[in-house]
Order: structure tokens, then C-alpha cells, then sequence
């Protein structure tokens, strides 16, 4: 848009404005007589301004609709990622607990613990995720009353 | 040091404003419909203006204040509506004439077109909003005063520095404003698409 543009949009949006103004003193009568005078039908002017506004309205009814859609959406994964916190600190004490067990599994969780240098107590959480899944995969354990 | 806070104005609710807008009587829609027509000068109907309006008021994008009435609440959004619409237009024409120096150099050479191109596209470029600013003080060629309300309207003149030009007391400005947006109005009554 060039300066020219704009210089020449703005002059016309102030006679536009000036025009609103007048339009905006006017007495209902005032408008009456006027659509009179220019064969101005105010029903069908009324049934025009009413399809446009039925359509205004389903429209934002059905933006309304995907603000709240989204709303719960993020309101879903709020509650999902409050869940995995959960998740995280009941699967350490599991892992804490087939760690102290004599067999495969413990075995297994500790071969773990070690390839990741860490302590089993400070294993990362995508590492102790990871764990559960592998050791669910492999049958060796199982989140169903499990802990 | 004073603090300063900001409060939000009172306003009505999304449903509320859907309310009064339900409740307009006839004149009041044809009051609307006029609004319209006067800011579509552009890529716009008055229909897609006013019902873009609506739509940003009933999806509470715009909040409707308190302290204005519900006309003039729409007719701001109207204004704004068109506005957006316009700056959008330009730019994606801009854009798809890749460089504003094409742009401007079309402007000085364009010939004078009607309000769609060959193509149907409007003309919104300055030479033609000029043009159409030639005409609406053409319509009073006769009539120096209402003449000069208009150029210095556009001018961006406040009331009080045109009725000091024009020597217009409180109620010879108002009636002077009167006939001069009656005028345009009457001359233009589909607005300045027309």
C-alpha cells in the first residue's frame, strides 16, 4: 500500500465518517421517512439484515464450538501430563522394588540402571518409562496390581 | 510515584450483545445496512461488511462497552472491518505484483476503471479513491460552502476549525452536515461502490 494509498483511503474514510455520524443522529422516524421517500421497503430490509445475521450467528456458534473443542483439549492434556508425574513416581518405587528382587527381572533392571551410569534412583524418567515398557514387552512384569 | 492501572471497561457479555442485536427494530436494521453501504468502498458487500461485524461482536472477539450505544458500537466495526479488509487486500495485491514499485507504477499510469477490473478485482488504488473524492465534491459544484465541508472533512479538519473557516455557528454546521452526507447519500444509494 503505498503512501498515496493510504493519504487518499483515509481522506475518504473521514466523509465516510462525517456520513456515519449524520446517520447515527437520525430519529427512527427520521429513517422511516427517509426509506419512505427513496421506496426503501424496512421489511425487506428487515429480512435482509436477518439472513445476514442468522449466518453471523451459526457461524460463531460454531467458532464458539471449536474455542471450547480446544479448550478441553488442552485441558485433556494439562490432566495428561499431571497424570505422567503420577505415572513417573509410581513407576520408581516398581522399578525400586523388581531391582530388589533375586531373578531375571531384578537382574534386568539393574543391567539397566548400569548402562545408563546412573543410580536406579536417579535414572532418567524417559529411562524408567522406557524400562517398565521393555520389561512389559518382554512379559516380565505387568502394570496391572502390580505395585 | 503514582501507579498507574488499567481497567478494563464495563461491557456486556458476548450472549448480551447477541440479545440487543436480536431485539433491533426495522429502522435499526436499515440504519446498519446504511452504515454498511457508506464503508464499502473497497473488496467488500455491505452484506460481507456488516455480517463480518456481527460475527466479531457474537464470537466475543469484540466487546461491546456499556457506556456506547449498540449503533455506534457496530458502527465501529464496521469501520474497522472494512478497514482490515482493504489493508489486506492491498497487501496480497502488492504481494502478488511482487514489489510495491510495480505497484506505484501502475497507480500513475492506470487509466480510469470502474470499481472492478477486468477481472472483476476492485480498484483500490489512490488514483481511483481520488477520483471518487472528485465526484462527491462534484456534487456540490454549486454550493461553495458544502463544497468546502467536504474538502476539509477529508482534510481531516475538526468541527471546530470548519465552522471557524466557514463562519458557521453550532446549529449552521449541524445543518450543514446534514445536507451535505443527505447529498452524498441520495447521489450514491447503493454507497460509493455505485
Amino acid at each position: 500500500m503505498s503512501n498515496r494509498d493510504r493519504n487518499e483511503e483515509e481522506k475518504l474514510i473521514r466523509v465516510a465518517d462525517m456520513i456515519v455520524d449524520e446517520l447515527l443522529d437520525m430519529t427512527p422516524e427520521e429513517l422511516r421517512n427517509e426509506a419512505t421517500e427513496q421506496g426503501v421497503d424496512l421489511v425487506d430490509e428487515s429480512e435482509r439484515f436477518g439472513t445476514v445475521h442468522e449466518k453471523a450467528q451459526i457461524a460463531a456458534n460454531k467458532s464458539r464450538l471449536r474455542a471450547a473443542q480446544e479448550s478441553v483439549a488442552a485441558d485433556r492434556e494439562k490432566d495428561k501430563q499431571t497424570d505422567r508425574v503420577i505415572d513417573i513416581a509410581r513407576a520408581r518405587k516398581v522399578i525400586a522394588r523388581l531391582a530388589d528382587a533375586d531373578n531375571d527381572v531384578g537382574r534386568e533392571v539393574m543391567l539397566a540402571a548400569r548402562k545408563a551410569n546412573q543410580p536406579l534412583d536417579r535414572l532418567p524418567e524417559e529411562d524408567v518409562i522406557a524400562l517398565l515398557e521393555d520389561l512389559k514387552e518382554l512379559g516380565l512384569w505387568s502394570d496391572e496390581g502390580s505395585d | 510515584m503514582c501507579a498507574t492501572t488499567f481497567q478494563a471497561r464495563d461491557a456486556w457479555s458476548a450472549e448480551e450483545a447477541a440479545e440487543a442485536i436480536r431485539a433491533l427494530g426495522s429502522e435499526e436494521h436499515h440504519r446498519l445496512r446504511l452504515i454498511a453501504k457508506t464503508y464499502a468502498f473497497g473488496a467488500m458487500t455491505d452484506d460481507e461488511i456488516l455480517h463480518e461485524a456481527l460475527l466479531r461482536v457474537l464470537d466475543g472477539r469484540r466487546v461491546w462497552p456499556k457506556d456506547v450505544k449498540l449503533a455506534s458500537f457496530l458502527a465501529g466495526v464496521m469501520k474497522s472491518v472494512a478497514t482490515d479488509e482493504r489493508r489486506t487486500w492491498w497487501a496480497q495485491k502488492v504481494s502478488s505484483d511482487g514489489d510495491e514499485c510495480a505497484a506505484n507504477d501502475q497507480e500513475a499510469t492506470a487509466p480510469n476503471k470502474a470499481v472492478g477490473d477486468a477481472n472483476g478485482d476492485p480498484v483500490l488504488d489512490g488514483a481511483h479513491l481520488a477520483r471518487r473524492l472528485e465526484e462527491v465534491e462534484k456534487l456540490f459544484c454549486d454550493d461553495e460552502t458544502a463544497s468546502m465541508m467536504v474538502a476539509f472533512r477529508a482534510e481531516g479538519y475538526s468541527a471546530r476549525e470548519i465552522q471557524k473557516e466557514l463562519d458557521l455557528d453550532d446549529r449552521d454546521y449541524q445543518a450543514l452536515q446534514k445536507r451535505v452526507s443527505r447529498g452524498i447519500r441520495a447521489k450514491f444509494p447503493e454507497g460509493w461502490q455505485s
